[in-house]
């Protein structure tokens, strides 16, 4: 008797069989509890007697059996005997000591119909336990298969999240330049109260961030005009730089050069090719796109004299006697697509000549046009 | 045969890639000329096949391991041919007669060494000519064959079929 519990049926659990007129035995010792209902479900059987109800839990159940009991008038099949596994239960019970290793079942006329059979394949079928652990199958194509199918699951979830941050990102972000913009507007209007030290301290802070106001695609119905702003802000972003190599430099590395100042809000290469064609349309415009034989792209700034180059070049070739593309881009610091067109500029103006053989394209000086040799 | 005097461009590593500046293209086959019409007087390469460039040393310079590809013999062929020095054996032009002298040249120096000999109106055979010291020294049979028809065509010489051989008489 010490397995029963105080516990009342789940609502969500089906009944599968329903009796009045039970009294429970502990081994072969009448309970208290006496002339109550039962009530079956996949996972346990209740008795309730008004308001008390008591609950066993099937896995105890070892087995089952029906017993005759011979009475006066013969005798008649109304008791069923269950067999129970030790008891480990921890809830409250109403005893705490049990008299014997089994119940009994005492059916006031008769078991009905059927109902032992239920009892029996209820017990035999073992739902709690299909409930508690989910089969994992762990060999074969099958188990690989939904190995391969749960990682995808995770990485989806963890892709979907990291995606919603950056969204969140996204839309804080646009309150901090809206935020940063307001700050350094009142700082104008104070000039007299804050000093310029502070003042220019604080723009450094803002322009650390990057572009302090990116110029977005949505914030413009007509392309043409995306593209003409977004041009005047990658000559911003890249005049300075642009110096700094030498006044040419490869669309690939503007690409990564605005991008990174824009930080977030990313332009897409084409956006930037389409701003960068802007440029050469405005005849004002200090940086023009240039495309050279060969197709590569790059921006050249106007004050860059495509003559000192050359010169540069030439120079080059004089000092190491012959050079790669590879080689002049070590030596002067540019991008190996665009010493190559230096060293075929070269060529074309007669500068410098070249030898392909199985090492690779080289160049020399030209010697076939050198007077003096 | 002497050992050829190579000029600077032959190991000038540029030289063996044609070149796609047209002016520098031009001085480049230019020295290709000279070197070309050069090595097959002093070495008395009559006959070059294009497939086989790589056999002779002027295409294929070892020490710089630099070599002229077929399609860039064919170039310098163009150019020799252009100016009568070379002439395709062939319609898929892989075997090239080499002039050093133009076929003009060549008969002009045949007649004037029938003068100098004395051989006019007389017959002589094409090894006599070929045994001579002098520029005709081992000149090729196709070669002089040509020469000697375009002195036909002047008139001053007659090829005639001999045992053995052949032979030309020449007209005063």
């Amino acid at each position: 008797m010490d397995r029963f519990e105080y516990t009342k049926p789940d609502p969500s659990e089906a009944v599968l069989w329903r009796h009045s007129n039970i009294t429970l035995y502990d081994g072969d010792y009448k309970t208290s509890f006496h002339r109550g209902n039962i009530i079956l479900t996949a996972t346990h059987l209740f008795w309730m007697s008004g308001d008390a109800w008591l609950s066993l839990q099937l896995r105890y159940i070892v087995y089952i059996e029906s017993t005759v009991t011979d009475t006066l008038f013969g005798s008649k099949t109304k008791t069923i005997l269950v067999h129970l596994l030790p008891s480990d239960n921890k809830n409250p019970g109403p005893v705490s000591c049990a008299k014997g290793e089994y119940i009994k079942l005492d059916f006031k006329d008769k078991i009905p119909d059927g109902f032992f059979d239920v009892f029996q394949k209820t017990v035999g079928e073992k739902k709690w336990s299909v409930n508690q652990t989910t089969r994992q199958i762990r060999t074969g194509i099958g188990g690989i298969e939904k190995n391969i199918y749960e990682k995808q699951k995770a990485s989806d979830i963890s892709i979907t999240d990291a995606f919603k941050d950056l969204d969140r990102l996204m839309v804080t972000a646009k309150d901090m330049v809206s935020l940063s913009k307001n700050i350094s507007e009142k700082i104008k209007e104070k000039q007299g109260a804050i000093s310029d030290d502070e003042t220019v301290r604080f723009k450094s802070y803002l322009l650390g961030l990057g572009v302090d106001d990116p110029v977005t695609r949505s914030s413009f119905t007509d392309s043409n005009a995306y593209y003409t702003t977004l041009c005047k802000e990658i000559i911003k972003i890249i005049q300075v730089s642009l110096e700094e190599v030498g006044g040419t430099m490869a669309l690939a590395e503007v690409y990564c050069r605005v991008n990174r100042a824009r930080g977030l809000d990313l332009l897409s290469p084409e956006d930037l090719m389409h701003a960068c064609y802007m440029m050469n349309t405005d005849q004002s415009s200090p940086i023009k796109l240039r495309k050279f034989d060969s197709g590569v792209l790059a921006l050249q700034s106007s004050s860059c004299d495509e003559s000192v180059v050359l010169k540069k070049t030439v120079e080059a070739l004089q000092e190491s006697g012959s050079l790669s593309a590879q080689e002049l881009s070590t030596l002067i610091g540019v991008p190996v697509v665009l010493a190559k067109e230096y060293l075929l500029s070269a060529e074309k103006h007669g500068k410098s000549c070249r030898d392909e053989s199985i090492e690779g394209l080289r160049f020399y000086l030209n010697k076939f046009l050198d007077e003096y040799m | 045969m002497g050992d050829v005097q190579w000029p600077w461009q032959y190991s000038f590593p540029p030289f063996f890639t044609i070149q796609p500046n047209s002016e520098t293209r031009q001085k480049q086959l230019d020295a290709w000329r000279t070197l070309l019409l050069d090595y097959c007087r002093t070495q008395k390469v009559c006959v070059i096949d294009v497939r086989e460039g790589d056999l002779l040393p002027v295409f294929n310079n070892t020490s710089i391991s630099r070599k002229l590809s077929p399609d860039a013999i064919m170039t310098v062929l163009g150019v020799l041919q252009k100016t009568g020095n070379a002439e395709p054996l062939d319609k898929t032009r892989t075997r090239w007669n080499i002039y050093w002298h133009t076929l003009d040249e060549w008969a002009s120096i045949v007649y004037k060494w029938a003068q100098d000999n004395a051989m006019l109106n007389t017959v002589c055979t094409f090894y006599e000519i070929a045994s001579d010291s002098g520029d005709l020294n081992g000149i090729d049979d196709g070669v002089l064959t040509k020469a000697l028809r375009v002195l036909e065509r002047r008139q001053q010489a007659e090829i005639l079929t001999l045992d053995g051989g052949s032979g030309v008489k020449f007209f005063s």
